[in-house]
Parts: C-alpha cells; structure tokens; sequence
C-alpha cells in the first residue's frame, strides 16, 4: 500500500481533531459522541510502574481492568449522565482545554487512518482544583460521508499516569 | 581425566536453566536455541546462582546485581563482576547432555 | 462544642466521636497529631489488607503496597506460603522495590546493593569482607518481617502486632456477610488482573465508614448513574430501589454493612449491572449460590456495602474492593479491584470487567460522584469555625432490631449505627485500650450511654 499521505488529507485530519477538541472543551458532548462510529471501542487502559526489564507489561490488557473501555453505548451513558442534572461530578462542569499535538499519520485499507497524537488536558473544577492529564492517544479515522468528514472507529489511549493524581476522571480524552 | 555429568535433553526445553550439583560445584546449564551451554552456576561477583538469572540469547545476567557474562565465552560483559566465569564444554549423546568438567584438583571451585 | 482534644489523650479520643460515634468532632479528619497517632494505634494494630491471593499465584510473583504509609512488599514463596516485609533497606532506608508489581528472584536495593531473596532475607552485602570485614551479621539486617499474615477466603491480610486476635476472631460475625461475595459459589474467588490507583483530597475514614454504613447516600448522590442507565422508554418509576433491608454493625473492631434484602432480587439493577450479571446473580446461574449460601445470602441480599476496620471496603455482587491508603489527614489513595468467582463461566467474568469499570473505579459513573462529596467535605475543613463544628451520626440511635436471621447488631437499612461502630472502635483504639478492652462490646452499641472504656 502506498503509505504516504497528502497534504490535503493531512490537513482534512488535524482540523477534525481540533473541532473535536473544541467540542469537548465546549460542553457538545452529544455532537462528540456523533463523531464516534456505531462499532467505536474507547479504551483507556491502566498503567503500572515496571521495571526496563518488564516494561512489555506496562499497560493492562484488553481482558485486563482499564480505565475505560466503552463500547457506543457506554459512552452514550456516560453522556447522559452529565444532563440529568444530578451528576455531581461535573456539576458545576470541568473547565477543560484538550491541547492535541504531533499528529502522524499512517493510511490503513478500506480509506482508513491510524492517527497518533499527544494529549495534554488541563482541567479546572470549582474554586482551585486543577488537573492535568498527558498521554498518547492512537485513533483509527474512517471516511465517512464526503467533503473531509471522518468519524473515529477506535480510541486508545495511553496516559503518562500509573497513579491517577485526581478524584475522578469525569472527563473525555 | 575429566568428569562428566549429565542432564536429560528432555529437562531442557529452549530457554530453559537447570541447575547441576557437580564435584566441581554448581553448574547452570541451559538451552539456547537448541544448543546446550554450560557454566559455573555461582555469579562471580555476589555468590548468587545464575540459574535463578534471565537468560536473553546468550547472555546471562545475575538477578542480584545484574552483572552480565558470555556463556559460550565466560566473559565478563556488565559490571560489577569483573571475574570471568567458568564454562564447560558439553556434548549431546542420545538425548542425554553431558558436561565435561575438570577434577577438583584442576581448578574446579570445590565447594 | 468545646475542645475535647486537650483532657488527655485516653478520655478525649472517646469525647472526639460524643463518647458513642454518634457525634463527629471534624479535628478526626484534619489534625496532624491525630493522623501520627492513628498511624501508630489504628494502622500499627488492626488486621490490614494487603493482597488478594490471585494477585501473586507463582513462587516470586510480588505486590508493592502499604500498611497506613508503610511501603510492604508481599511476596509468594517457593512453598506457597506468602511473606510480607518492609519495603525498606536496613542500611539507608532506601526503598528496596520501586514497581508495583511483578515477578522477582531477588530484591536489590539501588542505593549501595544490599540484596535480598524473596523471603527478605538478606543474601548479599557488596564488599562484605573488604568493608565490614566479614563482621556484618545479615541475619539480623534483613527489612523487617510484617510478623503476622493470615488469609480469609483468598484475601491476604497482615497485622503488626503480635497481642491483636487472629484475623478469624478479628473478622467475627462480619464473616457470614462477607461469605455473599468472597464465598458466593465454594469455588473460590479471582481478581481481575489490575488495579486502578487514584488519589482523592480527602481524609480516608470518610470513604471507609460511607462504606461501613452509608445506604443513606446512594438514592441522591448516585442518581445520575441510575437514570443515565435507564433504557429510553423507561420511566422514572423504573428508578425505583427496594426499600427493604438491613445494616449490621459489628459487635466488635468496627467492621460494618448494610444492604437491601428482598425477594426482588438484582433485578432492579438489570439497567446498570446488565442481563448478563443480573442472571448471573439471581437469576439462571444462581441456584448453586442459594445452595451453597441459602436462599437469603445466595439470591436476595443485594446492593451491598462493607468495610472491614479500618480500610478495606467492597460491594458484594458489584464485586468491586478497594483500599483507603491513608496519605496525611487531608488526601488518601483509593486502590480498587474488581473480583469474580473462579468458577464463573466467561462471559459473566467478562460482564464484569466490563460493566463494573464503567460503573467503578477511576472513571465509573457512580463513583466519580462519591469523590465529589467527600473532596469538598475535606476543603470546607479548612475553616476555623468549620473545625469546630460537630457532625450528626446520629441516625438509627436506640433502635437496633431483633433480626434471628442476621448475625450480630443489626439495625434498619438507612441507618448510622455501624458508623457509629466504626467511629467508637477507631476511638477506642486511639485512646490506646488493649486488646482485650477492645473485645469487650461496648455498652452503647445496645442503645446505652458508653463510658468510654
């Protein structure tokens, strides 16, 4: 296959990650969740401190406990969650910045991409909590429709953290 | 003359360690890729067994203080260990590895 | 509420819980001096939490973790047996084993190269002859042996002090409510590989005794989760939780749970849990549980919630369990799990994985709100006048029930009286009372006054 990337397509991907940031950074968690297709695997998985000699076994597994890993469903749940009006969590809301950054890109089959990306999301919640979460994140982009749309057929997530520094993660990557 | 012991090939599955008692002391032999190596068990440098070691190739390295050696050679290839180590030759015959090692009284680290 | 951290420190642990634990002095989750000396009486004397067997099945399988801020590593042995040391080099106090987990033949510290078998006993010390002059005795140098371990049901426990009661007597009648998740099928039980490891702003016996005691909060501040799971043409009736049930408040050493017990079942939990579990539980897989455990433990107690004194907690049938490391007064880690029955068919030990980590954990949709509340219970804590107001623990008081069917005290489902057990047994053992004043139930737990010793 023919693995490079024109310029084009290049730019058609890093403006969807950053509209899909400013979604997330707005509150248009129905307009997020929209981007994602039927068949999307969101998954976050949990990482532990090992030795050089064992760091093959850093992140948990698929059969393995993680942080998330929700199916289209789960994350329509979670969604839901935020409007019932009790979901205390994040309400009052996080105050989030998604910052996205060295964006590569490698063309799979079936006009598909693997796209790799840093994440650094910095959140503010009620008078000074603050947090910030970094990791790499790995999405398979698809085609969908015409005109630059794409919709997100997976999401990994790899965070820097193996002891997550916060109350709860409330929030999306 | 030259004492021999011995282990059965089919105790060595590839990458495996065994740990022979000998006149001469402990051995470790193992299992690389289908070829036998062998080699004074205990670790130059912190009286450890190196069959308790990870084997990466043909690389062994003491879990104690990570000291590395060449098993085919002996040589050192890591700190702190500055000692060389024992090797012995081996031979497959009939499924049965022996090892040929030297009389206590020709260097062998009696115990 | 005057000061009652200034008589001494016997009589004012008593008056800082209202003598019964059904008043709160906040100084419990915010004074430094109070945090050290739990440390030393709570922490330094209670039967502890550090594994779960299936965590370290093979010789040299190894976790890091802590008693209160004591770094331990528990390690599985040649013989099966399992040993538990301080993670602390005897020569300079480095930290021997700086993973979480893993698979050792050894341990060497990085500092100066003392190293250590997996028993902890010290094996190798670098130049031994040249420096010390062959005059170093490493038997006695070894980090030192947490001196008591016991299992129940798989789970490892370690207690420092060689005067506490075994972990059996330790556990007591808390035993036969635990036995709904840890003994639910006689197969035994298995983690899910991994832990979630967070950090929470907020004092650890505030998660601890909601664990213990606390049904009062799920019907308001677990709601969202509730009716998020609900499907699109439910209704809010559908929301709808049992009403009966009951709260057992252990005699003794502070354990506590409460539950729903009715012959509804887990069906009410079908949106959130999932078919798959919720049959799982009550439904076609269950008769070997009701066998096993009885109709009442095998099929109808639900929505439970335990602590075993002072921080190990779990929901049974939810079958998440946690850790509440203490970290300072003011912030905690919460280590949490997910456990399945050994025997469980596949598909429901992957139910399980599923759905209870979208459920709980780091980013579970009825955890995250508990975080909340006790996060901003801490903050306000940082008042003066917040300081010295007192907390209600009053609900439930003078009205233990006689329940034949229940080990124990028990009470009705909404209801402090094991928070209030809680509290008196952390009181009394910060107050220093002995081991067999702490075996001696106390007066206030059958609705009297307690003097405090």
């Amino acid at each position: 296959m023919n693995n490079r990337i024109d310029v084009e397509t290049a730019r058609e991907v890093e403006e969807f990650l950053f509209d899909e940031a400013a979604l997330l950074d707005d509150g248009h968690f129905d307009e997020w969740l929209a981007l994602f297709a039927p068949d999307i695997r969101y998954f976050v998985p949990v990482r532990t401190t090992r030795s050089a000699r064992e760091r093959d076994k850093e992140f948990s597994g698929t059969a393995e406990l993680a942080h998330f890993d929700d199916d289209y469903e789960g994350l329509k749940t979670r969604i839901r969650r935020l409007a019932t009006g009790f979901a205390w969590a994040e309400d009052p809301p996080s105050r989030t910045r998604h910052f996205v950054s060295n964006i590569r890109l490698r063309a799979l089959e079936n006009d598909e991409f693997e796209v790799t990306s840093n994440t650094l999301v910095y959140r503010s919640r009620l008078e000074r909590q603050v947090d910030m979460f970094s990791g790499k994140r790995v999405d398979r982009l698809r085609r969908s429709g015409g005109g630059g749309k794409f919709e997100i057929a997976a999401r990994t997530v790899y965070l820097d953290h193996t002891l997550i520094l916060t109350n709860s993660i409330s929030i999306f990557f | 003359m030259a004492f021999i012991a011995s282990v059965e090939k089919s105790d060595l599955p590839l990458g495996a360690i065994l740990k022979v008692e000998t006149e001469v002391g402990p051995v470790a032999v193992c299992n690389v890729d289908g070829e036998f190596f062998a080699f004074s068990d205990t670790c130059t440098h912190g009286n450890w067994s190196l069959s308790e070691g990870w084997l990466d190739g043909h690389v062994i390295e003491c879990t104690l203080h990570m000291a590395k050696f060449d098993i085919r050679t002996g040589c050192v290839l890591s700190p702190p260990a500055t000692c060389p180590l024992k090797t012995f030759a081996v031979e497959d015959v009939d499924g049965e590895i022996r090892i040929e090692l030297p009389a206590p009284d020709e260097g062998g680290e009696k115990k | 509420m005057p000061n009652p951290y200034s008589g001494g420190p016997d009589r004012s642990m008593i008056d800082l819980v209202g003598g019964d634990g059904g008043e709160i002095n906040p100084a419990i989750y915010v004074d430094e001096d109070i945090y050290r000396r739990e440390l030393e009486q709570v922490f330094g004397r209670s039967w502890l939490f550090l594994a779960h067997g299936s965590q370290i099945p093979e010789t040299g399988d190894f976790v890091s973790t802590y008693m209160g801020e004591d770094p331990v590593l528990v390690v599985r042995q040649k013989d099966g047996s399992v040993v538990a040391f301080l993670n602390q080099c005897r020569h300079r106090g480095m930290r021997i084993c700086r993973t979480d987990c893993g698979k050792a033949r050894s341990f060497t510290c990085s500092y100066h190269g003392w190293a250590y078998d997996i028993s902890g006993r010290l094996v190798h010390v670098p130049l031994e002859q040249e420096a010390y002059h062959g005059e170093i005795d490493k038997d006695a140098w070894g980090p030192v042996r947490v001196p008591r371990i016991a299992s129940f049901r798989n789970l490892i426990f370690g207690c420092w002090d060689e005067a506490a009661p075994d972990l059996e007597t330790y556990i007591g009648d808390a035993a036969w409510y635990m036995d709904v998740m840890f003994d639910r099928s006689g197969a035994g039980s298995e983690l899910i590989s991994g832990v979630h490891k967070w950090v929470i702003p907020c004092n650890w016996k505030l998660a601890a005794e909601q664990f213990a005691s606390d049904m009062y909060h799920a019907p308001y501040s677990h709601l969202s989760a509730v009716l998020a799971s609900l499907p699109d043409d439910a209704s809010p009736a559908d929301a709808d939780w049992p009403q009966e049930g009951a709260q057992f408040r252990a005699p003794r050493f502070g354990h506590g749970t409460g539950f729903f017990a009715s012959e509804r079942g887990w069906e009410f939990n079908v949106n959130t849990m999932g078919r798959t579990i919720v049959d799982y539980l009550a439904g076609k897989y269950s008769d070997a549980a009701v066998q096993h455990l009885g109709e009442l433990r095998g099929r109808q107690i639900t929505g439970q919630h335990m602590t075993i004194f002072p921080n190990f907690s779990f929901l049974p049938g939810i079958n998440a369990l946690r850790v509440w490391h203490p970290r300072g007064p003011q912030e905690m880690e919460v280590w949490s799990m997910i456990l399945v029955d050994s025997d469980a068919p596949d598909e429901v030990k992957a139910a399980y994985r599923d759905r209870i980590t979208r459920m709980f954990g780091t980013s579970g949709i009825f955890e995250q709100d508990d975080g909340e509340n006790w996060v901003e219970v801490q903050r306000v804590l940082r008042g003066h006048k917040t300081r010295q107001t007192s907390l209600n623990a009053s609900m439930g008081k003078g009205h233990t029930e006689d329940r034949s069917e229940y080990p124990g005290i028990v009470s009705g489902m909404f209801s402090e009286e094991a928070a209030r057990g809680f509290y008196q047994h952390w009181a009394r053992m910060m107050a220093g009372q002995s081991w067999e004043e702490l075996a001696q139930e106390p007066a206030s737990a059958c609705g009297k006054p307690d003097s405090g010793s």
